[in-house]
C-alpha cells in the first residue's frame, strides 16, 4: 500500500514539477526505467509467491538500474550505444513479461 | 562432516541397496520404525527429484508392515524388490531409493541395537535420515513428545551419529523431514498421533523461522545446502538445483516408478504424504502451501533477480510434492497469491521496509513521468539524445532544409515568372486597348473631344463647290487635323464630296446644308493660322463671290459617328 502510494506520489511529483534531468544523466533515464519496472515486476511476482523481501527488492532494483545505465553508457563508449540499448530493453521486456506470466497465473488462475 | 558422509553414500548407495534388503529381511518388526525414516528419507527424495517416488513407495509398504505385525516381514521382502525395481525404472536416480530402505534398516538397527547403528554409521548420508527416524522411533515408543521436541532424538542420534548431524537436525531441513514423517506415523498409531502432530507444529513453525532467515539471505543456495545434506544426504543438494530449473520432469518419471511396484494407492500416500497426510494438523498443510510457490518463486527471483530469491532452501522439501502433483499445488498457490497481494494493499502497514519501497517506486514514477514528458518535448528529447542520435537528427534537419530551400527557390522562379507574363500581357492588353481606341476615334466609331477649331464658311448664292470644300479638309488634314466633322456628318477615310444636280453638295450621301460648319480636333495654333495663310483655305473661300469663311478656336465637341466595319473576309493577323 505505501508502495503504491509511493508510485503515485512519485508520478504526481515527475508531472507536477518535471525537473530537468542533468545533461549526462538524459541518455540513460529510459533504459533505467525499464530495468526499474524490471526490478518492480519482480518483486510484485516475489510478493505473490510469498517470498518478497524488501531487502532483495531494494538491492535489485538499484543493481538493475545502475547495471543497465552501465552497459549503455559502455554502449556509448564503444560506438554501439544504440544497439546495446535495444539488445537490453529486449531482455528486460521479456523478462517482464515473463513476470507479468507469472503475477497473471497467480491472480487470475490462467 | 554433513556433506561427505552424504557423498560417500550417494557414491556408496547402489551398494547399500544392495546389501541394505538383506538387513531389513533381518529385522522384521523393527521395520515399522523404519517407515518414519522411510517416509522422512520420501520427503528428503521429494526435495531431491525423482529419488522420492520410490522411497515413498518404500515408505507405504513400511507402513503396511506396521498395521500388519506379522506382515512385516512380508513388506520388508517387498521392499526389497521395490528397492531393486524402483532402481531399475530411475537409473541414475535411484541411487536415492537404495540410501532410503538402506536407512530406515539402519535406523531400526540403532533404535533398538546400537550395534546395528554402527553398521549403519559407515554408509550414512542415511545416518541424518537415520536420525530422525530414530527420533520417531522412540517417538513410537512413548517418548514421543521428547523426542519430536528436540526433533532428531540428539541423546540417541548422538552416541550413534556424527555430531553434525544434530546440528543439521535442528536446522529446517531435518525438523521437516520429521514432520512429514510423523504424520505417517501418527496415521500408522493412533496413540501417539497427538504427540506427533503436535511435534509437527512445532517443526512446522521452526522451519517457517528458517525458511524465512533463509529469505533473508541473498541466494537460495546455501539454505539449499544446509537442508538438503539434512534431509536426504549428500545428494539431493546437488540434485535440488535442478529441481528448481526443471519441475516439469519431476512427475513423468517419478509417477511412473510408483504404480509400477504394485501398490499404487499405499505409494501414492506416502510419496506425497507431506499435504495429505500432514492436515490433521493445521500448520502442516499451510507448510506445504508456502513451500510450494518456493521453488518456482526461487527459480524466477534467481532469474528475475527481482528479489524473489527468498527461502530457496525451505522450498526443497515442498518441491518433491510439487514435483508429484503438478495439477494440485498450483491452485492454493494460486488462491495464495492472490491473498498476498490483497493483503499487501490492505490494511496499509507503515514500516521502514515499506517506506523505502515506496521511496524506491516514487523514484520510479518519478523518472517514468519526466520521461514521458521528456520524449513528449522535442527539445527536451534533443536533450537526452546521445552522439550519434543528435547527428543523424541534424543530418536529417539538413538535409531537409536544404530541400525545402531548393523547392523556395524554384517556387519562387515560377512566381516572377507567372508574374512577368500576367504584366505582359496586362500591358499588352492596355496597349491594345489604348490603340483600339485610337483606331475608332480615327475610324470615326466613337465621339470624340478636344481643342480645337471650328471653321465656318457661308455661301448665300450657292456658288460653293464641292471642290472648295474638298480643297479645304485637305488642308485641315495636311495641318495636323486629327478629327473632322461637317455639319452633321463624320469625315473618315473613305467620306467624298459630291456637286448633287441641284446644285447642291452632299457628303457621304447626305446632302449638306448652309452654312458648313467645320468641326476640327488638332492643334489649334497650327490649324488657326493654316486655314488663314494667303493663298489658303480662307482666300480661296473668298475667291467664290459672297462668299466668306470664320474660324474660332476652342474645344470642341465631336458626336456623329459612323457605323463600325464589319469585315467579312478581312481577319486581324
Amino acid at each position: 500500500m505505501i508502495a503504491a502510494i509511493g508510485l503515485v506520489i512519485g508520478v504526481i511529483a515527475g508531472v507536477v514539477f518535471h525537473p530537468t534531468v542533468p545533461e549526462g544523466l538524459a541518455p540513460y533515464l529510459p533504459i533505467a526505467v525499464v530495468a526499474a519496472l524490471d526490478a518492480v515486476f519482480g518483486g510484485v511476482r516475489a510478493l505473490l509467491d510469498g517470498i518478497f523481501d524488501d531487502k532483495v527488492f531494494v538491492v535489485s532494483f538499484v543493481s538493475n538500474v545502475l547495471v543497465a545505465a552501465l552497459i549503455v553508457y559502455l554502449g556509448d563508449q564503444l560506438g554501439v550505444g544504440s544497439q546495446l540499448t535495444t539488445g537490453v530493453v529486449v531482455v528486460l521486456g521479456i523478462r517482464i513479461f515473463s513476470n507479468a506470466a507469472a503475477i497473471r497465473r497467480h491472480i487470475f488462475h490462467a | 562432516m554433513q556433506t561427505r558422509p552424504g557423498s560417500a553414500d550417494e557414491s556408496g548407495e547402489p551398494e547399500g541397496d544392495r546389501t541394505e534388503p538383506e538387513l531389513d529381511e533381518t529385522v522384521s518388526l523393527e521395520s515399522l520404525a523404519d517407515e518414519g525414516s522411510d517416509e522422512d528419507s520420501a520427503e528428503a527424495g521429494d526435495e531431491g527429484d525423482e529419488g522420492d517416488e520410490p522411497e515413498a513407495q518404500g515408505p507405504a509398504e513400511a507402513d503396511d508392515a506396521e498395521a500388519e505385525g506379522p506382515g512385516a516381514e512380508r513388506s520388508e521382502a517387498e521392499h526389497a524388490e521395490e528397492e531393486k525395481t524402483g532402481p531399475e525404472p530411475e537409473s541414475g536416480e535411484t541411487v536415492d531409493l537404495a540410501d532410503l530402505p538402506d536407512t530406515p534398516d539402519e535406523a531400526e538397527k540403532p533404535g533398538i541395537e546400537k550395534p546395528g547403528a554402527e553398521k549403519s554409521g559407515a554408509e550414512k548420508s542415511g545416518a541424518e535420515k537415520s536420525g530422525p527416524e530414530l527420533g520417531e522411533t522412540v517417538n513410537l515408543g512413548g517418548l514421543l513428545p521428547d523426542d519430536a521436541v528436540e526433533a532428531t532424538g540428539p541423546d540417541e542420534a548422538a552416541g550413534e551419529r556424527a555430531e553434525g548431524e544434530k546440528r543439521r537436525a535442528p536446522e529446517s531441513a531435518e525438523t521437516v523431514d520429521l514432520a512429514g514423517l510423523v504424520p505417517d506415523k501418527a496415521a500408522g498409531e493412533k496413540p501417539g498421533a497427538r504427540d506427533l502432530a503436535e511435534t509437527v507444529d512445532l517443526r512446522s513453525l521452526l522451519p517457517e523461522d528458517l525458511a524465512d532467515k533463509p529469505s533473508g539471505a541473498d541466494e537460495p543456495e546455501p539454505p539449499l545446502r544446509r537442508r538438503s545434506p539434512a534431509d536426504a544426504g549428500g545428494e539431493p543438494p546437488r540434485r535440488r538445483p535442478m529441481p528448481g530449473g526443471q519441475p516439469p520432469r519431476r512427475p513423468g518419471p517419478g509417477q511412473d516408478p510408483r504404480r509400477g511396484p504394485g501398490q499404487p494407492h499405499s505409494a501414492h500416500a506416502s510419496a506425497e504424504p507431506g499435504p495429505r497426510r500432514r492436515p490433521p494438523s493445521d500448520h502442516a498443510p499451510d507448510h506445504a502451501a508456502k513451500r510450494h510457490p518456493g521453488p518456482e518463486a526461487r527459480s524466477a527471483a534467481a532469474s528475475g533477480g527481482a528479489g524473489a530469491g527468498a527461502a530457496a532452501a525451505g522450498a526443497a522439501a515442498a518441491s518433491g510434492p510439487t514435483a508429484a502433483k503438478p495439477g494440485a499445488p498450483k491452485p492454493p498457490s494460486v488462491s495464495l497469491g492472490r491473498r498476498r497481494l490483497i493483503a499487501a494493499f490492505w490494511p496499509p502497514r507503515l514500516s521502514r521496509n515499506q517506506a523505502v519501497v515506496g521511496v524506491l517506486l516514487a523514484a520510479l514514477g518519478a523518472a517514468v513521468a519526466i520521461q514521458v514528458h521528456a520524449t513528449n518535448t522535442s527539445d527536451e528529447i534533443l536533450r537526452g539524445a546521445r552522439a550519434d542520435d543528435l547527428v543523424n537528427i541534424l543530418d536529417e534537419v539538413t538535409s531537409r532544409g536544404q530541400s525545402l530551400d531548393a523547392e523556395l527557390r524554384n517556387l519562387e522562379t515560377q512566381n516572377a515568372t507567372i508574374q512577368d507574363s500576367t504584366d505582359k500581357a496586362q500591358a499588352a492588353l492596355t496597349q491594345a486597348q489604348q490603340k483600339a481606341k485610337d483606331l475608332q476615334i480615327l475610324a470615326g466609331t466613337v465621339k470624340a473631344k478636344g481643342s480645337g477649331i471650328t471653321m465656318t464658311i457661308t455661301d448665300p448664292q450657292g456658288q460653293m463647290k464641292s471642290a472648295t470644300l474638298l480643297n479645304a479638309l485637305e488642308e485641315l488634314r495636311a495641318a495636323g487635323a486629327e478629327v473632322i466633322q461637317v455639319n452633321d456628318v463624320r469625315v473618315v477615310v473613305s467620306s467624298s464630296f459630291v456637286d448633287t444636280a441641284d446644285g447642291g453638295i452632299a457628303l457621304d450621301g447626305h446632302e449638306l446644308t448652309q452654312p458648313y460648319v467645320y468641326k476640327v480636333i488638332g492643334d489649334p495654333n497650327t490649324l488657326g493660322p493654316a486655314m488663314q495663310i494667303p493663298g489658303g483655305v480662307v482666300a480661296n473661300v473668298k475667291s467664290t463671290q459672297g462668299a466668306n469663311a470664320t474660324i474660332a478656336s476652342g474645344q470642341v465637341l465631336i458626336d456623329a459617328v459612323v457605323p463600325q466595319p464589319d469585315p467579312q473576309y478581312a481577319k486581324a493577323n
